[in-house]
């Protein structure tokens, strides 16, 4: 077990070590850098200043060293071009949990409801609930979540007065949010699960516990689910990691404090500490998630062996 | 200012025409809890830094947290320059020399405002260090020393900005200068508190609890992505005036949002620039619709180094070939005005309006584009046929407004002139690179003055400016510009102005202006004695106060 951690961990690092070097050398690829804008009244000297305080004179190759030097040895992610003074570490600190509260009950509302909902259209395979549930499911993957979200927020601020527009603070601003992010996802997971529970109900093992007169409770919750959760504990990964990413749009929408719009705003002002830093964030998250993971996998279904992968 | 993105929306302020200052004292009927919630169209401020904050957004939290040395307000309908942080101010007899005397004011720790914090913030600001982007603002206004200091050639002492005792502030110009005055209202001529700067040294700004205030509202809440809260500064020197005891400026960045607060009573006012939301706001009835003008006008301007563009007769057929009309009914949704000219309405030379003074140039032009292009064709010995012709045009942005400019004018082009455009959207930081590389025919943006006097829509177009790189260099006109700088007489002033329009306009035409930025904003009727004058952020509040919000 220990063996297979440190081999993972020496895979995580490889694998971020790559993540943030292709970002650096995209990002500067771009055209345009983000003191632009800033430098265009300056005269040519106080430009030159600009480009020298913020490090951008020097050799990307340099640049480059400067940076993974500080993320390695202090875990320093640098300092941000567009927000004067603020440090990247702050904004994630601050941030991300802001985001990590909205994606997390997103994720929750999606989960719970989907998986209800999908265990409901196994079970009744090809009758009116079926169809009525995968409807649903279809309507929330194809509507965007900021037409969710308009609609959320006409109708329940505008209309019924019940919830603010925007802002953030009380639970009552998370209430939108969360549902409109987490609508698109009732219907991934309601697909999903529908789909694995019909797999499973046809298995032998099923008919075999069946016949041996399980009670209907035990044979769901026992057998059924237990074998049928397996392909939404593999999306799980990348969906944990999401949870923090935020969502650009909700979060513009309802004005969330989260760390969404950093990574959109970051790009298109050429904020490059920002931009490698989220990166970095998202890419450390989403390493460790699927890690995470894969180990669940090893306690929950006993055919896979992680210590004997070794 | 720098320019904005093009789509860029912004509540700056207007004058006179419609809107309501209604800031007499009928105060019967005064709610009994004064507050108002006013919404930012930003995700956040950049920095509360006066010497490094460059956006809009910051610039309204300081036009009502802090106070700079004038105020600008309307008064009789006109905007005015009230003073503020001083008192009263004179200036030597040849010009150059402006004292100022200030009132008597506390910050919102109780710290006495002195001469010497605004000395030192116009040093701050012109810092090489600090690399501000508006020191250039100072330099131009011709502060004795500004120039080499903040070119690193000189020393700060020999900046000549002194603090002659507490309360009398003394600053030295190389030369008189026509527009120092309109400044004096802007963050240029905030004070900084040398205090707080060194302790907290980069997180100054970063953080409301890094400064303290010296305006009429103090600020105790700002998250960024959520909203701004000020209460009433009991220290204000001027607090009997200021009825509001609470102003909230959530951020909402999306339209919809706003648009749905506006409805929910949520915000109590908002800018609206789409003509299903005007209508909406109208037929509900609880709102008053309050336009003006803004100091921003959209223009194409052209490369004159390029094949084509370097001959005027050529980049005045492409200019006069726009049916302005048609255009501001189209693209520019009827908000704001048509442009003809360069200077924008309600824009000030001394105490009268430029453009009362100076009809527009381009209004009722009897030239044909058509022929104007031909002639053009053959002075540079290019094929006669125009559709050989085939024209990049960069535009700033890639949303829906920017694809309606480009689309617009390929076909404008294309039937009045026969001419093939190639459009090319590019985001802002990719859109300037490309424009200080020079690759580009043609270019769409828009420019917004920095203070009010034409000056700050002339001079950016001298030999040397730097600040729309489009080649083009003219003897004639920086005499003029020169002239209008050296002098102290509005009407030499207004004359050399006119001269240089018509040079810009008509005899190069170098640009060819579409529209002037409008304001069109819907307010809850219950709000009475906001002001916005022109150069404002966003509504004054200093006299604002709520009557009738419950009914």
């Amino acid at each position: 077990m220990i063996k297979y951690t440190i081999k993972r961990f020496i895979y995580m690092i490889i694998t971020l070590f790559v993540i943030v070097t292709l970002t650096f050398v995209i990002m500067h690829a771009i055209p345009g850098d983000p003191l632009a804008s800033e430098g265009r009244n300056l005269p040519t000297q106080q430009r030159e200043n600009l480009y020298e305080k913020y490090g951008l004179n020097k050799p990307l190759s340099t640049q480059y060293v400067i940076f993974m030097k500080n993320l390695i040895l202090k875990f320093d992610l640098g300092e941000s071009y567009s927000y004067p003074g603020v440090t990247v570490n702050s904004i994630i600190k601050e941030k991300a949990p802001v985001s990590g509260i909205i994606g997390g009950e997103a994720l929750l509302f999606g989960v719970v409801i989907g998986i209800v909902l999908g265990i409901i259209a196994a079970f009744k395979k090809g009758t009116g609930i079926d169809y009525v549930v995968m409807f649903i499911a279809i309507i929330g993957v194809t509507l965007p979540s900021f037409v969710v979200a308009t609609l959320l927020q006409y109708f329940f601020t505008v209309k019924l007065r019940l919830f603010p527009t925007t802002g953030w603070g009380e639970m009552k601003h998370t209430v939108l949010p969360a549902i409109a992010l987490g609508f698109g996802q009732i219907a991934i997971y309601a697909r999903f699960m529908r789909n694995s529970c019909i797999e499973v109900i046809n298995q032998d093992y099923i008919l075999t516990a069946d016949a041996k007169g399980t009670s209907n409770i035990k044979l769901v919750t026992k057998h059924i689910l237990r074998n049928a959760i397996m392909p939404i504990v593999t999306m799980f990964g990348p969906a944990i990691a999401s949870v923090f990413t935020g969502t650009f749009i909700i979060e513009n929408i309802f004005s969330i404090p989260g760390i969404g719009r950093y990574f959109v705003s970051s790009i298109t002002n050429r904020d490059y500490p920002v931009i490698l830093g989220t990166t970095v964030f998202v890419a450390v998250l989403f390493i460790i998630s699927v890690f995470v993971v894969d180990i669940l996998y090893g306690l929950i279904d006993p055919r896979v062996k992680i210590i004997d992968k070794m | 200012m720098v320019m904005l993105a093009g789509i860029v929306t912004f509540s700056v302020g207007l004058t006179g025409c419609g809107s309501k200052s209604t800031n007499s004292a009928t105060t019967d009927n005064i709610d009994k809890d004064q507050y108002i919630n006013i919404p930012i169209d930003k995700d956040n401020i950049k920095t509360l830094d006066p010497s490094k904050a460059t956006d809009v957004a910051s610039g309204y939290i300081f036009q009502e947290s802090m106070e700079a040395l004038a105020r600008e307000e309307v008064k009789g309908g006109k905007d005015v320059f009230v003073k503020a942080g001083a008192e009263r101010w004179s200036v030597s007899s040849n010009g150059k020399t402006w004292t100022f005397h200030l009132r008597k004011n506390k910050w919102s720790d109780g710290k006495t405002v002195t001469a010497a914090q605004y000395a030192y913030s116009i040093k701050r600001t012109l810092d090489p260090n600090i690399a501000s982007s508006y020191a250039y603002l100072l330099v131009g206004a011709g502060i004795k020393g500004a120039s080499d200091y903040n070119s690193k050639k000189g020393t700060v002492d020999q900046v000549a900005v002194k603090a002659v005792n507490d309360l009398t502030l003394e600053i030295t110009l190389d030369k008189p200068c026509a527009y120092f005055e309109k400044l004096l209202s802007g963050r240029l001529f905030l004070p900084q508190r040398q205090d707080l700067v060194e302790k907290y040294g980069e997180k100054y700004g970063t953080t409301y609890d890094t400064l303290v205030y010296n305006g009429p509202f103090k600020i105790t809440e700002l998250q960024g992505g959520n909203k701004v809260v000020m209460v009433k500064n009991e220290s204000y020197w001027d607090k009997k005036s200021v009825k509001l005891s609470k102003v909230t400026m959530p951020f909402m960045k999306d339209e919809n949002s706003r648009m749905n607060a506006l409805q929910s009573g949520e915000i109590d006012s908002v800018a609206v620039n789409t003509q299903e939301w005007v209508d909406k706001f109208k037929q509900i009835g609880k709102f008053n619709q309050e336009v003006g003008d803004q100091p921003d006008t959209y223009f194409d301007f052209y490369n004159t180094t390029t094949k084509y563009f370097k001959n005027a007769k050529i980049r005045k057929a492409f200019s006069l070939a726009l049916d302005r009309q048609d255009y501001f009914k189209l693209i520019a949704k009827g908000i704001g005005k048509p442009a003809y000219s360069w200077v924008p309405y309600s824009l000030q030379i001394g105490n009268d309006i430029y453009r009362s003074k100076v009809p527009e140039q381009l209004k009722g032009s009897k030239e044909d584009p058509k022929q104007l292009l031909a002639e053009g064709l053959k002075e540079i010995g290019a094929d006669s046929d125009p559709s050989k012709m085939v024209i990049d045009y960069l535009l700033p942005g890639t949303d829906v407004s920017n694809k309606e400019q480009g689309d617009y004018m390929l076909n404008v082009l294309k039937t009045k002139l026969g001419v093939t455009v190639k459009c090319d959207y590019m985001e802002w930081a990719q859109y300037l690179a490309q424009i200080d590389k020079g690759k580009y025919d043609m270019c769409f943006t828009d420019w917004v003055g920095d203070y009010n006097d034409p000056m700050t829509f002339f001079d950016m177009w001298e030999t040397g400016a730097k600040i729309e790189n489009n080649g083009w260099s003219n003897k004639e006109y920086d005499a003029l510009i020169e002239d209008a700088k050296g002098t102290m007489d509005q009407s030499k002033r207004l004359e050399d102005f006119q001269k240089a329009e018509k040079i810009l306009l008509q005899d190069e035409a170098i640009i060819s202006p579409s529209y002037f930025k409008g304001k069109n904003e819907f307010v809850a009727k219950y709000v009475k004695g906001t002001e916005s004058p022109l150069f404002s952020m966003g509504k004054e509040l200093k006299y604002a106060y709520t009557s009738g919000r419950d009914k």
